[in-house]
């Protein structure tokens, strides 16, 4: 299955990318999973505050994300 | 009602005519914050004739806000944001009543500042000062007007509208480290302008009525892709919860964490950090016999108050607890965060007249 992950403010200055797309060998994978791996690939994430949406909405870890499901971490942004 | 001829084009658009810009006139709307994001609300909200402003910054002008903060120039170098902010929008337009608040918002002042307004505006530049505000706004049941700027990107949204999501719905409050702000990672002038134009636009539809309020979504602008994303997000029962009970905490404590009893009253009066004020004319006895306690009769308490330190800890007192109570709201209003009074006044105290 195929997830495209989308990274906003902090997120993206951690990942070096705005945007990036995940293939794996299973037909379906929680969204807690995804978190778990992806927070292994980039170590920053652990410190950072952030919400995730699935497919435009905001989500919970439980969530069973299926192919082409696009995830987004949004972190809330200080400045005005 | 006559209609200023300023406001034309915007009465004769069927969706606000006369009775819309009535209701702009009426609307008190609170700017929390006069930065990047504050000027362009500020601007957009007096021009299109919303009666009564509120203006709240503790900063000066300073020369590196001027590449985006518009109602700025450079003679305005170290003046007070909120000063300038009000003397632009007074010729911007001359019919916008403006009231100031030259401090910035805490856990003390954040209830009474907001409590006269309808709508509040959060152009703060800081992940605290956001939270203070969803809380108040969910405990006083007023819609926030949201938006915040990271490098060229932004985040816009309306939180507690009509009983929906709130700030703490989308982003939980969680014991992580700072969020950087534009002083340490930079902006784009014209990227706060740009957001600070759709919280205008939200403000302005709450007021009037009219279109679809941006509530329960998150508005994410990126100025270098040139591309808006947009995520829905729920009403969280627990989070509201914690807003709400925090809110209340906060309007709450300016009644009751500041109220002094005698014996406390006394042990502070030889607390040599404390700077306790007589507010009685020299005429009212008993004095007290501490010889560290100023006198500052209430009436002249204004006049008085630049001399002291906004963070000094400070005990008033007057005759009865009346005068001293209101001295309490003055000097809370006035951006001082640890003020006390004496509950009763002197008369509490049951002390003999002595000279």
């Amino acid at each position: 299955m195929k997830v495209t992950i989308k990274y906003f403010g902090l997120i993206a200055d951690i990942t070096h990318q705005k945007e990036e797309v995940f293939t794996f060998d299973v037909d379906t994978l929680k969204l807690g999973d995804l978190m778990e791996s992806l927070s292994q690939e980039y170590a920053g994430l652990n410190q950072a505050s952030f919400s995730v949406a699935v497919n435009k909405k905001m989500a919970t870890d439980d969530l069973l994300l299926a192919d082409n499901d696009v995830v987004a971490l949004l972190p809330p942004f200080a400045g005005g | 009602m006559e209609i200023a001829k300023r406001y034309l084009r915007q009465v004769s658009l069927s969706e606000i005519g006369a009775a819309g810009q009535q209701k702009l006139r009426n609307a008190k709307v609170l700017v929390i914050g006069a930065g990047g994001l504050g000027c362009p609300v500020l601007q957009m909200l007096a021009t299109s004739g919303v009666g009564t402003l509120g203006i709240v910054d503790g900063d000066m002008v300073e020369e590196t806000n001027l590449h985006r903060q518009l109602l700025f120039s450079a003679d305005d170098c170290g003046k007070s944001k909120v000063d300038v902010a009000a003397d632009a929008i007074q010729k911007l337009n001359p019919e916008v009543e403006t009231h100031i608040y030259p401090y910035f918002i805490g856990e003390s002042n954040i209830a009474g500042i907001t409590k006269s307004y309808d709508i509040l505006v959060d152009c703060t530049d800081n992940i605290a000062s956001r939270y203070l505000i969803n809380d108040i706004a969910v405990f006083t049941k007023k819609p926030m007007a949201y938006a915040s700027i990271h490098k060229f990107e932004g985040q816009v949204s309306v939180f507690n509208y009509k009983n929906g999501p709130t700030y703490r719905c989308l982003f939980p409050e969680k014991e992580s480290s700072a969020v950087p702000n534009c002083v340490t990672s930079g902006v784009l002038g014209v990227l706060p302008n740009t957001l600070g134009m759709l919280q205008a636009s939200e403000v302005l539809k709450m007021i009037l009525g009219i279109g679809k309020v941006l509530s329960g979504r998150v508005l994410i602008y990126d100025a270098l892709e040139m591309c808006f994303n947009e995520l829905e997000f729920q009403k969280n029962d627990t989070q509201i919860e914690i807003a709400y009970q925090k809110g209340k905490a906060l309007t709450e404590g300016s009644n009751l964490n500041f109220e002094l009893d005698k014996t406390t009253f006394l042990e502070k009066c030889k607390d040599e950090k404390c700077l306790v004020i007589d507010l009685r004319e020299a005429h009212e006895l008993p004095k007290l016999p501490f010889g560290s306690i100023v006198s500052i009769p209430f009436s002249r308490l204004a006049e008085h108050q630049s001399k002291i330190k906004k963070d000094q800890q400070i005990i008033v007192f007057c005759q009865s607890g009346l005068r001293s109570k209101k001295a309490l709201e003055l000097l809370i209003n006035n951006g001082f965060t640890n003020v006390q009074h004496l509950q009763n006044g002197v008369q509490s105290l049951r002390l003999t007249a002595t000279n």
